[in-house]
């Protein structure tokens, strides 16, 4: 099955992920953050992003594969409950998605993945942005 | 319209930093015996260092590497992913000497 919305593709450690591309509002740069006292290891930190604070959630732990890297980049998500920064090594651009769009799991943040998807770069887990921004504020 | 705060009290714990609003200090006190350490709150050792201060906030004694009281500012509200996390106890985040800090409600830390 094609998916007929756009995605956007991009790599955090070894694995690829999708966004919706009209939920992907920009790829920022992470600057320097602040920690937030009593944080889960996911939440990196937060920062000043045009007169508002972000949250940086690091995929990598956020799904169990830790990587012990310094993210410099971040794709921006928007969704109607807020905001949240993913971080990514490498933004691979907006591509259309094929294969199935299930939950990869019933437990965990897997509930808020999807495929398996193909794109142009190879197989992804399309991130489910509505689901996973109330995942990550009750895990905050 | 952002919310303006008159008095901050401004917290370094070892690499980490956090707010209180000054309204919310009942008094500075120097001795850390029955204190918290806030740099458990960020995962450190919570042995707090030699020379620490304190914050007697209510029943909540906090204490900290070093603090500056600093003047009205502006506060920037929690992102909504952030803004239920531990009991709503974060009020917002400020920016201060170019760096942000999170204003933070004591008896809930």
């Amino acid at each position: 099955m094609a998916d007929s919305h756009g995605h956007l593709v991009f790599a955090c450690g070894f694995s690829l992920y999708a966004v919706p591309a009209d939920t992907a509002s920009e790829v920022v740069t992470v600057p320097s953050l602040t920690r937030v006292p009593g944080a889960p290891a996911h939440l990196l930190g937060v920062f000043a992003h045009r007169g508002e604070v972000l949250p940086v959630v690091d995929l990598t732990r956020l799904t169990g594969h830790a990587l012990d890297a310094d993210f410099r980049r971040a794709v921006l998500v928007r969704t109607p409950k807020g905001a949240v920064a993913l971080t990514a090594t490498r933004v691979l651009g907006v591509s259309t998605l094929e294969g199935t769009f299930d939950r990869l799991g019933d437990t965990g943040v897997q509930q808020h993945l999807r495929g398996p998807a193909r794109s142009p770069h190879g197989e992804v887990a399309v991130i489910d942005t509505q689901t996973l921004v109330d995942f990550l504020a009750h895990a905050a | 319209m952002a919310q303006l705060i008159d008095g901050l009290v401004l917290c370094h714990v070892g690499d980490h930093r956090l707010a209180v609003r000054a309204q919310d200090v009942d008094a500075f006190e120097h001795d850390p015996l029955g204190a918290t350490y806030v740099g458990e709150r960020f995962g450190d050792d919570p042995t707090p260092p030699e020379g620490v201060r304190v914050l007697r906030c209510g029943a909540q004694r906090l204490a900290v590497d070093r603090l500056d009281v600093h003047g009205g500012v502006a506060l920037l509200p929690a992102p909504p992913l952030l803004s239920s996390a531990f009991g709503g106890g974060i009020l917002g985040f400020v920016e201060v000497r170019q760096l942000l800090w999170p204003v933070v409600i004591p008896e809930r830390l």
